[in-house]
């Protein structure tokens, strides 16, 4: 295992893109302290903003301390676990294809944004765009899971097309925003117009949800066995909100105004 | 005294005096080509050794987007081009920093025109009010001369008068507006087709003969009654047409009027790759390449030309003041897009494609515009282009000419494209190559004469000193992609892909003549219809 401590971290950015625990495996410790990484506009050696100890041979790396203004983190990771006892800054996890991330904090915008495969774990709350596209993108999360323990911001799961991103707290505006596939659960509470323009996937809205857009119909109440089974997975994985859900839904379709084949199950009636 | 600079012993391809592939020296001075002194031993402040390299008059992109609104809008949309590290161009010494992908900021499109061996590029479609931007994005192009095309086939004034059978007033007007937006040449886009669709919001597919609402005016007329009028200004490119129907198939048969309706005179037909489709009823699974009736009419018909519009495999922006054709594009690829209508003057149309060797009807596009270009006899009338960026960067014109040299490569190509594609056209079979004097005819010459730019795209005494020089190598695309010398007036502007310096080029526009009292009306009509006052519209000179 590699241990990373900040040594002189400021609020000046600093980018932690394609430093990722597989991509470092064949270098030495001492050669990663060389590694040059940007911060603001100009490049380092990695030695000048962190401290590092341990061995980078089973691609497990811990980062302890406030990582916020640190970018990138796990960004494009393939495989390996990195964990961090602290706060991330914007894109972790991004375009990730494998491997997990654990964030044992909170993390900034654009969370997973990309992702392909993997999983990424937060304790804490995440920003805006978690598991969506980048800005110009067409799709967003292309497969892994995402599992926020605290609260998301606005746009998550935006252009999902496969994966499977669970908020256990309260979710912000145009939640599941033109998803193409994929399943999005809150348990929390959400914020307005969730699956506004969606085609295709799964929106499970557990807590409180708003008013639906009026592109969204009414369909039947069901109890369905995939809901049931995710639940109990995600039971499993310590989600306590999980348990106690009856998991009978009622299911709208919608956005009609894109042919209206996504589903979203409201546990709860409309307020 | 400016320095007087010789390159000694090039191999040089200068077609508009008739050399085709002659070692020669070729001297200038304060950028412009002279006369090699009578007297034998006068030398030169400097000499250039010239041996083994080729030789030719800088290249000229006569239809391009690089500047105006419509650019700048795909910049923003774009930006999912500009987030590696390799779309970034650094600062570097005497040059500016700037983003590369489909449509590349303003300084980076001026270096890498410069970098290819361009001295010259015209932005093709400019609405009248967005002359004011393209003249300051033109003004951060440094290193080329560049100037634009002015839209005015679905212009409200130019329609009214058309209609009401006033020629000598649509000369006048035309005169005033290129005059007023310092602009180079008129540009007709699907005339009356945008007009129509703005005012329906439907039907992308407007004919010749079909009434433009309103107006009572059809696109045949606007056609004609632009043509007439340009040429009778004298105007050194009379005509920039890009047809109606663009893109559907079976368009062919309008293309074909639209070259009857100029009634013989100059007219050039823009990206007529894209007008050259058989098929029917807007179904694209019958589209086939009707190339040959088209070809043969511009081989009989000297007065008209036109230049390719060639599309290229991969990933670039479709931008174009068609607005329906915007809306079409968009109903097949269901990406993001931009639209915008232009007051009384225009229309625009936004969005990301994606041409795939693998998809039929894109390696068709691809293969109808070689054929345009191994199907004109006369190469003087053809000309290179990708409609930057619509059919694919400028950077791809290196590619292009090897596929047109090298009927080897060319067949690899194809090769690598569906198997239906031999069924729809003919460009398999045929065997023509370009030499390089062609060459040199279809990417500087040619564009330079029809654009009537008498200094440019050749190396006779009196022109501009923009000379390219490239290394010789048997892959085409190597030896144009990276010129060994470039001068723009005299200056070497880049040395092996290294930018040397940025000059600042010329903006060119044209100021014709016209009866100023026959516009004593236009403040009025103007004022009534614009969002902005008559007194500021109009360019000032600086």
């Amino acid at each position: 295992m590699l241990t990373f401590r900040p040594r002189s971290l400021d609020s000046i950015p600093v980018s932690f893109a394609g430093v990722t625990p597989d991509a470092m495996v064949a270098k030495t410790t001492s050669q990663i302290e060389r590694v040059l990484l940007w911060q603001g506009n100009r490049q380092l050696p990695l030695a000048e903003l962190f401290d590092i100890s341990g061995d980078p041979s089973d691609e497990v790396w811990q980062l302890e301390g406030d990582f916020s203004s640190v970018h990138h983190l796990a960004a494009g990771m393939k495989r390996g676990e990195l964990q961090l006892a602290g706060s991330a800054g914007r894109h972790a996890g991004e375009s990730m294809t494998g491997g997990k991330l654990v964030i044992q904090g909170d993390a900034g915008d654009y969370l997973g944004a990309e992702m392909r495969g993997g999983r990424i774990e937060v304790t804490g709350s995440a920003g805006d765009h978690a598991g969506a596209a980048l800005v110009g993108s067409k799709v967003g999360m292309r497969g892994g899971e995402i599992l926020i323990g605290g609260s998301a911001g606005t746009h998550a799961a935006a252009g999902m097309r496969r994966g499977w991103v669970t908020i256990v707290g309260d979710c912000g505006p145009w939640a599941g925003y033109r998803m193409r596939a994929g399943s999005l659960f809150v348990f929390g509470h959400c914020g307005p117009r969730p699956g506004a323009g969606m085609r295709r996937g799964t929106i499970a809205l557990l807590g409180p949800a708003p008013t639906l857009l009026p592109t969204f119909a009414y369909a039947c109440q069901l109890c369905p066995q995939v809901i049931h089974l995710m639940l109990r997975e995600l039971a499993a994985q310590g989600v306590e909100q999980a348990t106690g859900q009856s998991g009978d839904m009622a299911l709208h379709n919608g956005d009609l105004l894109e042919g209206g084949r996504g589903e979203l199950f409201l546990a709860q009636p409309v307020r | 005294m400016p320095q007087l600079i010789k390159i000694a012993g090039g191999t040089v391809y200068d077609p508009a005096n008739g050399i085709d592939g002659e070692v020669r020296d070729i001297w200038f001075r304060g950028g412009t080509i002279v006369e090699p002194p009578g007297d034998q031993s006068a030398k030169p402040d400097r000499t250039i050794d010239g041996s083994g390299l080729v030789v030719m008059p800088g290249g000229v992109d006569m239809h391009c987007h690089i500047a105006g609104p419509k650019v700048n809008v795909a910049r923003k949309l774009r930006c999912d081009e500009r987030r590696s590290p390799e779309a970034v161009l650094a600062r570097g010494r005497g040059t500016r920093s700037g983003s590369l992908g489909s449509v590349p900021s303003t300084f980076a499109t001026a270096y890498k025109y410069a970098g290819l061996g361009y001295t010259a590029a015209f932005d093709a479609a400019v609405p009248p009010l967005g002359a004011r931007q393209a003249h300051q994005e033109l003004a951060d192009t440094p290193s080329i001369d560049k100037g634009f095309y002015v839209l005015v086939g679905n212009n409200h004034y130019l329609m009214e008068q058309i209609a009401k059978g006033e020629p000598q007033q649509v000369e006048a007007y035309l005169a005033w507006l290129l005059t007023s937006t310092k602009a180079y040449a008129p540009k007709l886009v699907n005339p009356g087709g945008v007009e129509t669709w703005k005012q329906r919001g439907a039907g992308h597919s407007t004919g010749l003969d079909d009434q433009v609402p309103h107006f009572r005016i059809t696109p045949r007329q606007i056609i004609g009654g632009i043509t007439r009028a340009a040429n009778a200004l004298g105007l050194p490119h009379p005509a920039h047409i890009h047809c109606n129907q663009l893109g559907m198939p079976g368009n062919w048969r309008t293309t074909l009027e639209t070259m009857q309706a100029v009634e013989g005179q100059r007219a050039h037909l823009t990206h007529i790759q894209f007008h050259s489709y058989g098929g029917g009823d807007g179904e694209e699974a019958t589209l086939d390449s009707q190339v040959a009736p088209l070809a043969d009419y511009i081989n009989s018909h000297p007065n008209l030309s036109v230049d390719v519009g060639q599309v290229m495999f991969g990933n670039t922006t479709s931008m174009t003041g068609d607005g329906p054709l915007g809306y079409y594009l968009r109903n097949i690829y269901g990406d993001r897009w931009y639209s915008a209508d232009t007051e009384c003057e225009a229309g625009c149309g936004v969005m990301p494609i994606e041409y795939k060797n693998k998809n039929l009807v894109h390696a068709l596009q691809w293969a109808i515009g070689l054929e345009w270009y191994l199907q004109v006899d006369n190469p003087w009338q053809v000309v290179m282009s990708t409609d930057h960026p619509n059919g694919g960067s400028f950077l791809a014109y290196p590619e292009i000419i090897r596929l047109l040299m090298d009927r080897t490569y060319r067949r690899d190509i194809i090769a690598t494209c569906p198997a239906g594609l031999r069924q729809r056209t003919e460009l398999a079979d045929m065997d023509r190559e370009y030499t390089l004097g062609e060459i040199a005819i279809i990417t500087r010459a040619g564009p330079a004469r029809l654009l009537g730019l008498a200094s440019k795209g050749h190396l006779g005494p009196g022109a501009d000193a923009d000379i390219t020089v490239y290394t010789p190598s048997d892959n085409q695309a190597e030896m144009f992609e990276l010129p060994r010398l470039v001068f723009k007036g005299g200056e070497l502007l880049v040395e092996q892909g290294e930018i040397r310096t940025a000059v600042v080029g010329q903006t060119l526009h044209v100021a014709p003549h016209y009866d100023t009292d026959r516009l004593v009306d236009l403040p009025d009509w103007f004022n009534e219809r614009y969002s902005i006052h008559f007194e500021n519209f109009a360019i000032a000179e600086t």
